[in-house]
């Protein structure tokens, strides 16, 4: 059973806003309120307003509307704005002609903004304002999570910077040195360093007569001598109590490093607090024959090396010149 | 979300002039109750300043304006809000509220079986909603829930609100 349906035109246009209704060969007859605002000023046809929204444009838009099946979705692109794909389906109603509503699908958005829609421009069934709610909020959470994120990766930078620093000296602590000689030893940066490893001499005393404020002070000015001594793509860390190693980039000879090793020990012998004649012993090692895996056999020659100089009678520098060769030469720091 | 709603009070707070409270370390209600101490005022009239900044806050504000388009239209869908932002996120607990309408005109706000928490914020939003709207009203908080007295709808100009964020930056 099918009713005959009589609907004044005022109450289409509040049921359906966005209808149009053209005669069979696509001429327009009539349009709801907010159809109207999307149609341009003279539009006469249909093709006036639409283009194919796919394929070709065969600029003849009423075949393809005739030939729409019922029930059916038909997608139309706005003419004169492209990005817009309207949705929509046709009827024919018992007056004559072709009956289509549309909405605006995923284009919602585009066309508040292009067409400057209000509240009143869509029937109170949509879910128009809906989705534009959602939209917004979504959007202003995201906003929000993505400041979060950025919050949380500083703090993650903070916290790994910390994790790799020395409180006291503000050099790199042992955490830091590792992560420095891992990329020191990767093959593919490839240029070599050498590493030196550096014991103060006579701190002892410094603490136990001057008091650890003394000290600690000491260690802060050994930290800067080294740091002032050093290129900013070399590294400075502190071990341990009164032991730094350094990473200086570069191929190296072994008087190189024994001119740089003596200067490294005047500054030292000059930031000596008092008369405890403070000094340092280093004990050098080059990388050439280290691999990414020989961390801490590379730390230990430097030891030895180190430990070479103390015997030797402090103030000095070894330089062990090939990691294969056990033959250690002290040299005297110059004075 | 918690953060968020975290995020919120602390900036609040922070706009408040409330020192060293930092969200994260208090749960919210402990975080006003301690900044209410600080600022020597009523914890509840501290909440009710809160639900007015909601409303300043330019996101929000939208949001809210989405859900009426005058402000009696906003109060008789109020009991929509909680489902509203269910829509958005199902992990912060809003709970329901009723409205109802006496025969003198007067609506009724009641947050059933729930704190005054949520009463003292929810008129501090509709005294903000309905400057923003430009009504003139009497808004009336007791323990029974809030009472609003709608004299003149269109007391005041609006602050313009377009569907479109994009066109109102135009």
């Amino acid at each position: 059973m099918s009713r005959a349906l009589t609907l004044g035109q005022a109450a289409l246009d509040r049921l359906m806003p966005m209808h149009l209704c053209l005669a069979e060969d696509g001429a327009i007859r009539f349009a709801g309120p907010t159809m109207q605002k999307l149609v341009p000023p003279g539009a006469q046809v249909v093709e006036d307003v639409f283009v194919e929204a796919r394929g070709v444009e065969t600029g003849c838009v009423i075949t393809q509307i005739r030939a729409s099946e019922p029930g059916k979705r038909l997608s139309l692109r706005l003419r004169h704005h492209r990005q817009m794909v309207l949705r929509g389906h046709v009827v024919a109603p018992g007056f004559g002609g072709l009956l289509l509503n549309f909405g605006f699908g995923v284009s919602l958005s585009d066309a508040v903004a292009a067409f400057g829609l209000t509240e009143n421009d869509f029937a109170p069934s949509e879910l128009a304002l809906e989705l534009m709610f959602l939209q917004e909020a979504n959007r202003a959470i995201q906003g929000e999570l993505a400041r979060f994120n950025r919050h949380l990766m500083l703090a993650r930078q903070d916290a790994e910077r910390e994790a790799h620093t020395d409180p006291l000296t503000g050099v790199l602590n042992r955490r830091g040195l590792l992560a420095a000689m891992r990329g020191a030893l990767d093959p593919r940066g490839g240029q070599g360093f050498a590493l030196v490893h550096l014991d103060l001499d006579n701190f002892k005393p410094v603490n136990d007569s001057l008091g650890h404020a003394a000290g600690d002070r000491l260690l802060r000015d050994v930290a800067q001598v080294l740091g002032r001594m050093t290129r900013s793509r070399d590294h400075v860390a502190r071990i341990g109590g009164d032991e730094f190693v350094l990473i200086l980039g570069g191929a190296w000879t072994c008087q190189a490093l024994t001119h740089i090793g003596a200067r490294i020990i005047r500054g030292i012998e000059q930031v000596s607090p008092g008369d405890c004649r403070v000094s340092a012993s280093l004990g050098v090692v080059l990388s050439a024959g280290y691999g990414p895996d020989d961390i801490d056999r590379m730390l230990n020659d430097a030891d030895v090396a180190l430990y070479r100089s103390k015997r030797a009678g402090k103030g000095r520098v070894s330089v062990a010149p090939l990691p294969a060769a056990p033959d250690l030469r002290p040299f005297p720091a110059p004075r | 979300m918690h953060d968020l709603v975290n995020r919120a009070i602390e900036k609040f707070l922070q706009e408040e002039s409330v020192l060293g409270v930092e969200a994260g370390l208090l749960p919210p209600s402990l975080m006003l109750e301690a900044a209410a101490e600080q600022l020597g005022k009523p914890t509840d009239e501290l909440i009710e300043d809160l639900g007015a900044w909601l409303v300043r806050q330019d996101e929000i504000w939208r949001l809210l304006r989405f859900c009426g388009s005058d402000f009696l239209d906003f109060l008789l869908r109020l009991d929509e809000l909680p489902e509203r932002i269910r829509l958005i996120t199902d992990d912060v607990a809003v709970p329901e509220i009723a409205l109802s309408r006496s025969a003198d005109g007067l609506v009724w706000v009641t947050i059933p079986g729930e704190g005054a928490v949520w009463t003292a914020l929810l008129s501090g939003l509709l005294r903000a909603m309905a400057d923003d709207y430009g009504t003139l009203c009497v808004i009336t908080r007791s323990a029974e829930g809030i009472c609003i007295d709608v004299s003149d709808l269109a007391f005041a100009e609006a602050r313009t609100f377009r569907l479109s964020a994009r066109a109102s930056q135009a």
